[in-house]
């Protein structure tokens, strides 16, 4: 590989494997004086599929700004393949690292294949008609083309945002909750198209995700945070125990592992814990409002 | 709405420019034929000077009307290139330089560079653009530090904002006219916005400026798509988003500060014509910039030619009009936003 060569340089025992790797990191909001993020140390390893869980508030999205530069951390360091991100320049940072964010909505009615050409803005080549076309066609963009950004459907603006951030040609892509507020269905065509293309170019991904059975259906590596830290971090199995559930997410929860390993949550509804747990109730009650 | 072609527009715009400028010429006290005003500029650019050689309505054309018309022209593609601009980065259709205040700044700075002209001798007129910069500078950096909200601009404050810095920054302007009573007439006539009594001097004054923010504009057009996305967007495709938001705001300041040194405050052009533009081109800037200069120019030639001919002998100031027929527009816009 041409970039293990050029452009990466050994730093702190961080080998050329890793492809991102967040040294202490430390953020607050100014004013606020609490930390979202406090000291989280991670590394993602090149060509890994790992998804960022946690509860609302955890810290996973400003995680994610942090790690894509675009918040700068009251200290610690974030490393693009050995490079400080922070003081790369812009452009060379974005062809190496880019983002899907959160909740997007188009407000500005440029067509699909208009949003998919400005993704090549940070490569001095630009995107040719081959290559586009291909990458329209496989997130299935080709017919919609034409069709004005503003007008796409929930799932068919999230592929649109997908192909512009593939269109980047990056090595490491950042996913914040791709698949919330979309039908299940879609939930779940989308993460299966991310993880094929995950297969298929060797992407560095880490995915936030709130449904914990798509995280583990499709993360091989799943990290857990909550209050600004790393609660947890490893295999499905290994991060999605009923005590995790419980002590992080604040939920009675059953887990089975199916044949496949792939571990599957099932949260038990407050009400009926009386009926399933009886006489734990009032310490579970407990729990919740001071974990919660 | 089915976008239009790039190349018809562009040709379609320029005729209709053209047309325009033919006809802004040839209309006033006296009619002038269109053939007679391509023959008198033909004969002209050959160096035939005088009614003789040139026909008789020369001087008419070269030293009173073609300025006139060229001048407004200017101001036309200013206007609205400067709203493309602050559109793009405030992500608002809203936002011409008029309503949120810019212009009013580029007013009081113009004013104040009149009223110091007597001690800024010959000079006066040739600094006027410099003025009128700084002072749209002013307006664009109060005006965006009041409305940004958690980091972005809020529609509402951004309104709200420009209403106050408008006002304030009018009232200064108001109160420069009390003071320099002898300059009354002309003070106010420019705060109304007008294109009577201009010259071949305001073109040469004014063109470096208008080149420069054109220049700046259309070397900005393709990462003025990547801000429409919205900063975060801009950051994650590899702008650097501080540095060309910086930049396409000042090039919108200079714009408008452009427009506003050669014809006063004429409002809502900067707001009507890219909006439409935008609706038959559709948003990508590398046509939206070059489309909305071709039709502002002409949109402002015809506003002129409609301000000297509804009631003679009496010329209209312009910024009646635009504001006339720009105010039911950015109403109208107001009720329908979201549809962007």
């Amino acid at each position: 590989m041409r970039r293990a060569k050029d452009e990466i340089a050994v730093v702190d025992g961080i080998n050329q494997m890793t492809a991102l790797a967040a040294q202490d990191l430390e953020f607050g909001f100014p004013g606020t004086g609490k930390k979202v993020v406090n000291h989280i140390s991670l590394t993602l390893a090149a060509h890994e599929m790992a998804a960022l869980i946690g509860p609302n508030g955890s810290g996973k999205s400003t995680l994610v700004r942090l790690l894509s530069g675009y918040l700068k951390p009251d200290s610690g360091v974030v490393w693009l393949f050995g490079q400080n991100i922070g003081k790369m320049p812009r452009k060379a940072a974005a062809r190496l690292l880019t983002v899907m964010p959160q909740n997007i909505q188009f407000e500005t009615p440029f067509t699909v294949e208009e949003i998919v050409r400005m993704g090549s803005f940070a490569r001095p080549e630009g995107l040719d008609c081959h290559t586009a076309k291909i990458l329209l066609q496989r997130l299935d963009l080709w017919e919609l083309r034409n069709k004005a950004v503003t007008e796409l459907s929930g799932g068919e603006t999230r592929r649109a945002a997908l192909a512009q951030a593939l269109a980047q040609k990056p090595s490491v892509l950042l996913l914040d909750e791709p698949a919330a507020n979309l039908d299940i269905r879609y939930q779940y065509e989308l993460m299966e198209l991310i993880a094929e293309l995950h297969q298929e170019t060797g992407l560095t991904a880490l995915v936030v995700l709130h449904d914990l059975n798509l995280a583990a259906a499709y993360a091989s590596r799943i990290i857990m945070l909550d209050e600004g830290q790393v609660a947890a971090d490893g295999k499905p199995q290994e991060v999605l125990t009923p005590q995790n559930l419980a002590n992080h997410f604040g939920v009675d929860a059953a887990v089975t592992v199916a044949n496949d390993g792939v571990p599957r949550i099932r949260v038990i509804p407050p009400k009926h814990r009386s009926k399933e747990k009886n006489g734990q109730c009032q310490t579970l009650i407990d729990f919740r409002d001071h974990g919660g | 709405m089915k976008r239009l072609k790039t190349v018809p527009v562009l040709v379609v715009s320029a005729a209709i420019l053209l047309a325009v400028i033919i006809i802004g010429v040839g209309l006033g006290a006296v009619q002038i034929p269109a053939t007679d005003i391509i023959k008198s500029i033909i004969n002209y650019l050959r160096g035939f000077r005088g009614a003789d050689q040139a026909g008789p309505w020369q001087t008419i054309i070269m030293q009173i009307r073609l300025p006139r018309v060229i001048l407004a022209a200017m101001a036309g593609s200013a206007l609205a290139t400067g709203g493309v601009c602050f559109q793009a980065v405030l992500r608002n259709p809203l936002a011409d330089p008029f309503v949120i205040g810019v212009s009013a700044g580029a007013g009081l700075g113009a004013a104040l560079g009149l009223a110091l002209s007597e001690w800024l001798g010959s000079t006066g007129i040739a600094l006027l653009p410099v003025f009128s910069f700084l002072g749209a500078l002013l307006a664009t950096a109060l005006v965006y530090g009041l409305s940004l909200k958690n980091r972005r601009v809020d529609v509402g404050r951004l309104l709200l904002a420009g209403v106050a810095v408008s006002s304030f920054l009018t009232a200064l302007m108001s109160m420069l006219i009390v003071w320099r009573q002898q300059d009354m007439q002309k003070l106010v006539f420019w705060m109304m916005g007008s294109f009577s009594g201009r010259g071949w001097e305001h073109v040469q004054v004014t063109l470096p400026y208008l080149a420069a923010g054109l220049i700046s504009a259309g070397l900005l057009a393709g990462r003025l798509n990547l801000l429409a996305l919205g900063e975060e967007r801009a950051f994650y495709l590899g702008l650097r988003v501080e540095v060309f938001k910086a930049w396409a705001l000042l090039t919108g300041s200079l714009l408008a500060a452009t427009a506003v040194s050669v014809s006063g405050v004429i409002g809502f052009v900067g707001l009507m014509i890219p909006h439409i533009v935008r609706l038959l081109v559709g948003p990508d800037h590398l046509i939206l910039l070059p489309a909305s200069a071709l039709v502002g120019a002409a949109f402002l030639i015809a506003a002129d030619i409609a301000a000297r001919i509804i009631m003679p002998p009496i010329e209209i100031p312009i910024g009646i009009l635009t504001a006339l027929s720009g105010t039911p527009f950015f109403l109208w816009l107001l009720r329908k936003r979201g549809q962007y």
